[in-house]
């Protein structure tokens, strides 16, 4: 769920015609000063931050005079409200504060509901939820049925269940509606005016506003700037957002998720962290939970489910592997996939093939069971067994042994030390190879990326056509044989439809003792972040 | 018996020539399940895995008559207008098993599924399945693991994690016992049918004689789940676990949501609603199977 920030929630409620203090953002002292000359009489200054209690934590302060204004904000902008960095600043008429009220629309999961309901409390400006626990009787609430709206009349009863002023009935039953009609435009999971400002002189203004956007639907509000649409106390890091960006926002076919738990890189690169890795939500939290009891620190807590593709998965492991200084992977898939296990073999292999040797020694530890289990097992088994790496794998008799598997991690980390400290520095520096276009050669684009296919290396029939079972095996039809000789099996648009990039030619051709085949999958961005931090290109 | 599923349930898959479509209907197919047709917009009178696909739902309807459920096996973005299109066709439940559906198209969905009096199944469920009968989604993966880990029996699986609905049912399968329907209710912070009405449906089936289900923190499921048991909806055994206890709330399980639901979102709180209920609860996911076994066998 991806928060707006004050200053624009306040945008989107007066271009509904919902009434806010006149003011402005402010990004720098002398800006604040000129909005709060312009306003003309006392304001407050407000941190745009994303928490709660900014006024005990110095987020919100008082201003008689633009100097004023200037100076408070010059001891804001730059500064940190509960650990979070003020960028801008929310310059604003002070109120005179008669009463205070509270509107919101929430998603009620409720079974009985399973819609929107709206909530009202005459107990605005506090927490909500202390009024809900202390008094009841002060929050009154309307189911919305999603298809009519949230219609006045209905609005008025959920105003009038409560004792307001008689004159204010309608104006806020009026801001109800409109803030429904928010709630709706900008795909919201939750919208809340809190306070609603009853102003000595009669005026009723929204006070502060929280809106949460869903985070599924960011993609059609680009006019929120949202880089990372995910529920974070602090702005997405470097990977975090290519990610997001290079790796799942346009692609659909399963679900990755990449959290830094420690953002800080140079701490990482230290040492003492392990990259965390697992397969659908319940599993992960149970094995990353068993991981962290057992005083493993963790660098990143990443998930893949939903049967992505192979090119998906491997696209995560090499942003993990991209880590500098993490001393270990673990791939905890404390459960019995429904997935097509086997696209998670491909892009271990695939991924290590092309990492192992920067890193000898490396601890790597796989726990993957349920759907094509043995298969996955060979394909990890056979396609690891050559490489230079501290390697481990589990199946299903390990699922919820995840203390097991946490042990087993921390040994093989442990032997990986010690070997680091006799041997002396983990990484080698080595250059990826490069292709250079050979004369003879096969391609396509694949809908992420490219496949070549360097027919002087091809070692058919040696290798039994050993893509070509793999590709129907594993994928779909893209390669055939012609005359004792690999040919693709239809046009480039074709193609790249029928490729489902599982990995599978590529892997099997260089472990059957051939290099013919490559599938190229960049990841904008990486290789730079890499190159920055001087290692492991 | 069992619930919403048997081997005389007709299925449609929208969106069956892709990538995930084409998969879940072989898994269909090759279960048993009567996938009557598909349905992919440019793609009439191709085939997948033997099943008919044509361009629209209506078609599909027209040529084999009504058809009971649909799986909607497309993009994200699309699952709106897919969803809308098996309503106005009159299929009656919705199986979504596509993740990342925007929360207005899935409020929609559910309000327009209400007004023709249909049930929907997720959005990122994986699906349901009766053993031995029929499954619709893509639960349980292959054929092979399918029949593995779901033998027919007599216990209710409801699972909050995809994952989770297999291996607990493995389990149980370990124990020897077996699964009367197993279902996954989805990943979205609000799905179309919740823990509280598969335990009314179970209640009424004469098949299950326990339910077991793998709950996790946030929302109201399990809490609502305590108060069915209560008001007498519910009244056979109940098994559960709820995952996430130790985690702190943070990063993917904090819904946004409601002030009135928060009280109720903690596994302490959920656990003690259910325990005071009269619901069996451990400590272990491993520890379901095994309750159940020793209450079925009492």
């Amino acid at each position: 769920m991806v928060r707006l920030y004050e200053y624009q929630c306040k945008n989107l409620l007066k271009s509904v015609g919902i009434p806010v203090p006149e003011g402005e953002v402010a990004s720098t002292p002398h800006e604040a000063m000129k909005i709060a000359e312009r306003i003309g009489k006392p304001v407050v200054i407000k941190a745009q931050v994303l928490t709660t209690g900014r006024f005990k934590a110095g987020g919100i302060k008082f201003a008689d005079s633009p100097q004023e204004a200037e100076s408070i904000a010059w001891e804001m902008l730059g500064g940190e409200i509960r650990g979070l960095k003020v960028e801008k600043v929310l310059v604003e008429e002070r109120l005179d504060v008669e009463k205070e009220f509270f509107l919101s629309i929430i998603v009620n999961d409720s079974y009985k509901v399973k819609g929107p309901t709206i909530l009202f409390s005459t107990e605005g400006g506090v927490d909500v939820e202390e009024v809900a626990e202390k008094y009841p009787e002060k929050i009154s609430s309307i189911d919305i049925d999603y298809l009519r709206g949230l219609q006045l009349p209905d609005a008025q009863r959920l105003v009038s269940k409560l004792e307001v002023p008689h004159n204010t009935v309608d104006l806020l039953s009026n801001i109800a509606c409109k803030l429904y009609e928010v709630f709706v435009k900008t795909d919201a999971s939750v919208v809340e005016i809190n306070p609603i400002i009853l102003t000595r002189e009669g005026r009723l203004v929204a006070g502060d506003c929280r809106i949460t956007i869903d985070d599924n639907s960011v993609f059609r509000h680009p006019e929120f700037k949202i880089e990372v649409p995910r529920d974070m106390m602090r702005p997405p890091m470097e990977l975090e957002i290519t990610a997001w960006k290079e790796i799942e926002e346009g692609d659909y076919r399963g679900v990755s998720y990449f959290v830094q738990l420690n953002p800080n890189i140079d701490e990482i690169r230290k040492g003492g962290y392990i990259a965390f890795h697992g397969i659908g939500g319940g599993a992960a939290m149970l094995a990353a939970d068993a991981l962290m009891r057992k005083g493993l620190k963790l660098a990143t807590y990443v998930d893949t489910s939903g049967n992505p593709a192979a090119s998906k998965v491997y696209r995560v492991v090499k942003l993990i592997l991209s880590i500098p200084g993490i001393e270990g992977y673990c791939l905890a898939g404390a459960v019995l996939a429904n997935q097509e296990q086997w696209y998670h073999a491909y892009a271990i292999v695939k991924a290590f093939r092309e990492e192992a040797k920067k890193r000898p020694g490396f601890p790597v530890l796989i726990l993957i069971a349920g759907n094509k289990e043995r298969e996955t097992h060979r394909i990890i088994r056979e396609g690891l067994r050559d490489l230079p790496l501290r390697w481990e794998l589990y199946g299903r008799d390990h699922i919820y042994d995840v203390d097991f598997i946490a042990d087993r991690m921390i040994a093989l980390v442990e032997e990986y030390r010690r070997e680091k400290e006799r041997i002396g520095g983990p990484s080698v520096l080595l250059e990826e190879e490069r292709i250079i276009s050979p004369k003879e050669y096969l391609s396509f684009e694949t809908q992420t990326g490219k496949v070549f296919i360097d027919l002087s290396k091809c070692i058919a029939p040696k290798c039994g056509f050993a893509c070509v079972k793999a590709d129907r095996w594993y994928g779909r039809p893209c390669l055939r044989i012609v005359g004792g000789k690999i040919a693709l099996t239809g046009s480039p648009e074709e193609l790249k439809r029928t490729c489902n990039e599982c990995l599978a030619c590529e892997v099997v051709c260089e472990l059957y003792g051939g290099k013919a085949i490559t599938v190229e999958l960049p990841v904008r961005g990486l290789e730079e972040f890499r190159r920055k931090y001087g290692e492991l290109i | 018996m069992a619930i919403i599923i048997d081997e005389k349930t007709t299925v449609l898959v929208q969106g069956i020539t892709g990538r995930t479509g084409e998969f879940a209907t072989r898994l269909m197919v090759e279960y048993g399940t009567k996938v009557v047709a598909g349905v992919t917009p440019g793609r009439g009178g191709e085939r997948v895995w033997g099943v008919p696909v044509y361009n629209t739902v209506k078609e599909a309807v027209k040529e084999h008559g009504p058809i009971d459920m649909s799986a909607t096996f497309v993009p994200a973005p699309l699952v709106k207008s897919a969803a809308i299109e098996a309503l106005e066709a009159g299929i009656k439940t919705l199986v979504m098993p596509v993740e990342r559906v925007p929360l207005h198209d899935i409020l929609e969905i559910i309000a327009r599924a209400k007004e023709k009096g249909a049930r929907i199944i997720g959005p990122g469920s994986l699906g349901i399945i009766s053993p031995g009968k029929a499954l619709c989604g893509w639960i349980g993966g292959a054929k092979e693991l399918a029949r593995e880990a779901f033998k027919p029996g007599h216990v209710g699986v409801i699972s909050r994690s995809g994952g989770q609905v297999t291996t607990v049912s493995w389990t149980i399968s370990r124990q020897g016992l077996g699964i009367s329907t197993a279902v996954h209710t989805g990943t979205e912070v609000i799905v179309g049918t919740t823990a509280a009405e598969y335990l009314e449906l179970f209640e009424k089936d004469p098949e299950t004689d326990l339910v077991v289900l793998f709950g996790e923190i946030g929302g109201v499921m399990e809490s609502e789940v305590a108060e069915v048991i209560k008001e007498g909806k519910y009244t056979k055994p109940l098994v559960v676990y709820i995952a996430g206890r130790t985690l702190p709330s943070g990063i993917r399980f904090s819904h946004a949501s409601a002030i009135v639901q928060r009280r109720r979102d903690t596994a302490e709180i959920k656990e003690k609603a259910l325990r005071d209920a009269g619901a069996y609860v451990v400590g272990k996911p491993q520890e379901l199977a095994l309750t159940a076994a020793k209450i079925l066998r009492k």
